[in-house]
């Protein structure tokens, strides 16, 4: 295990172990561990572990208290073979936001499966919001993405994930391959939510019941929703034009919003849309989009 | 022999849609589907029941109620407990969330009713599963696991056929038809789910889900959000 560096705002550049790719077939194994602390009133990212080539770029302050940090995966994308293990955890009273530069490619791979695991750690009194870019999955790709948020009671999230089978930008449908992709919400430990889809060469692609012909797939999730704020959300994406397909429903106080679209600026608008919406609330603070968002 | 025979009659008693657990008023997601366009005749409705058993039932419903069946078995309560609320974590929307207790805790009370001593301590939770009483009631009754696991398939299966009769509409005959061209497959589906490991547990339908949603706040509609 590397050690944990102490970071703060100032602090000195990342320390980046030698590079750990060895050959193609066995892939990166790559880790990266943050931990957000509020300190004098500002939540920094307190605390940084890194192997590989995951990286995040200076934390900046938009709007006052909240860390906003750009999280970049490796540069070319991921292939067969590849680990991913990136761990948040915000703790003491720490708010953050994650998003990321641009979208995660995961490549055609010979079967060799490529993983990313991500474990979103929020305990109480903490919040966290993680809006990362879309993940694009190449035609002929074997992937596997996991998701864990992990709350404690007044713990805070919001955040989506959008996921785009093939390449409908160039259109290169999904034909074959295997996409399977897990998100899981547990409070103290109990399941709150266990969504999970498995995209088996080009099945459910085309059912009516599954993905509907549609090749992008959005959800959106957000706890300490009353039901008064789920009609918000829902009176937010009121009489919006297009031909995307939007749920939007209300587990315990967990809300959480589907779309299924042809592209992902379709999805993440929508999803836009309810963040805005519910943030003040949840969140206690007006939206704030980070500045990547319009580049 | 007569024992089997009692055990196969004790099957139809759970499975029969003359249950009463209110089964009847809820289309999952059916509904919806049926007034945004997407099921218009049998053929679709084929198409859609035979993608719920594949993609959904077969690996949720189904391999969670070998592990409940197990559990009961083992008089493990806390096991019991555990894959009920990994099952309800698995329901998608409020719609089917609310069906699934509604429907739970119905059996629940009939059973406690019948003497099934288990469900006396259950009968007042709201978060059970339907699946969780039907496996607890399977054991009492002694029906055979892989039988059980059909039986609940048919009731579930023939229960969506009723629903898209009165919503398509179809004819009873086209719906006996769909029936008959699906029933061939439930046991080699439920005999599949068998081999799905903890690990492979899970699947969504994301057209589904959200149909079931956009049903929460339909209209005008016939059956219960």
């Amino acid at each position: 295990m590397p050690a944990i560096q102490p970071l703060t705002e100032q602090s000195s550049k990342p320390s980046i172990k030698p590079q750990t790719k060895q050959t193609d077939s066995q892939g990166w194994k790559a880790h990266l561990t943050l931990g957000f602390e509020k300190r004098s009133g500002k939540s920094v990212l307190a605390s940084r572990t890194q192997c590989g080539p995951l990286t995040v770029q200076r934390p900046f302050y938009p709007e006052g208290d909240v860390c906003h940090l750009y999280l970049l995966h490796p540069p070319g994308g991921v292939v067969g073979g590849d680990e991913l293990h990136i761990n948040v955890e915000a703790a003491k009273q720490a708010n953050a936001l994650i998003t990321t530069p641009g979208a995660t490619k995961f490549y055609r791979n010979t079967g060799k499966l490529a993983k990313q695991i991500q474990i979103l750690t929020v305990l109480n009194d903490s919040s966290l919001e993680w809006f990362p870019q879309e993940n694009i999955f190449f035609d002929g790709t074997h992937t596997q993405l996991t998701t864990r948020i992990e709350l404690e009671e007044s713990a805070r999230f919001m955040g989506w994930e959008i996921n785009c089978y093939g390449r409908p930008a160039s259109k290169e449908l999904f034909n074959s391959g295997k996409v399977d992709t897990k998100l899981e919400i547990t409070r103290n430990g109990e399941p709150l939510l266990l969504d999970r889809l498995k995209i088996i060469n080009n099945d459910a692609l085309q059912s009516p019941a599954s993905l509907a012909g549609y090749p992008c797939f959005g959800t959106f999730i957000a706890t300490h929703v009353t039901p008064q704020l789920l009609e918000k959300a829902r009176e937010a994406i009121t009489g919006i034009g297009g031909n995307q397909q939007v749920g939007i429903t209300l587990l315990d106080d967990i809300l959480v919003a589907r779309c299924l679209g042809q592209y992902a600026e379709q999805i993440s608008t929508i999803l836009k849309l309810i963040w805005m919406a519910l943030r003040p609330e949840v969140m206690g603070r007006d939206a704030c989009h980070p500045r990547i968002w319009a580049t | 022999m007569t024992d089997s025979h009692l055990s196969l009659l004790k099957l139809l008693q759970l499975s029969s849609p003359t249950l009463p657990v209110g089964a009847f008023a809820y289309s999952q997601g059916l509904e919806s589907a049926i007034d945004s366009g997407i099921i218009k005749d049998s053929k679709a409705l084929r198409v859609w029941l035979t993608d719920s058993l594949e993609l959904s039932l077969k690996h949720v419903d189904l391999p969670i109620f070998f592990r409940l069946y197990h559990a009961w078995q083992n008089e493990d309560l806390n096991v019991v407990m555990q894959w009920n609320q990994i099952l309800r974590a698995q329901r998608e929307t409020n719609e089917l969330r609310s069906e699934d207790h509604h429907l739970g805790l119905a059996l629940a009370r009939l059973l406690k009713d019948l003497d099934v001593t288990e469900a006396k301590a259950l009968h007042k939770r709201n978060d059970l599963c339907f699946i969780t009483l039907f496996t607890l009631a399977a054991n009492k009754w002694n029906i055979d696991i892989q039988q059980a696991a059909n039986g609940f398939v048919w009731s579930w299966l023939d229960n969506q056929i009723a629903a898209a009769i009165k919503l398509v509409p179809l004819g009873q005959t086209d719906g006996q038809k769909v029936l008959s061209d699906l029933l061939p497959k439930i046991p080699n589906i439920v005999e599949q789910s068998t081999l799905i490991e903890d690990d492979d547990i899970g699947a969504s339908l994301p057209m589904m889900a959200i149909l079931s949603a956009q049903h929460e706040t339909q209209y005008s509609r016939l059956f219960r959000s």
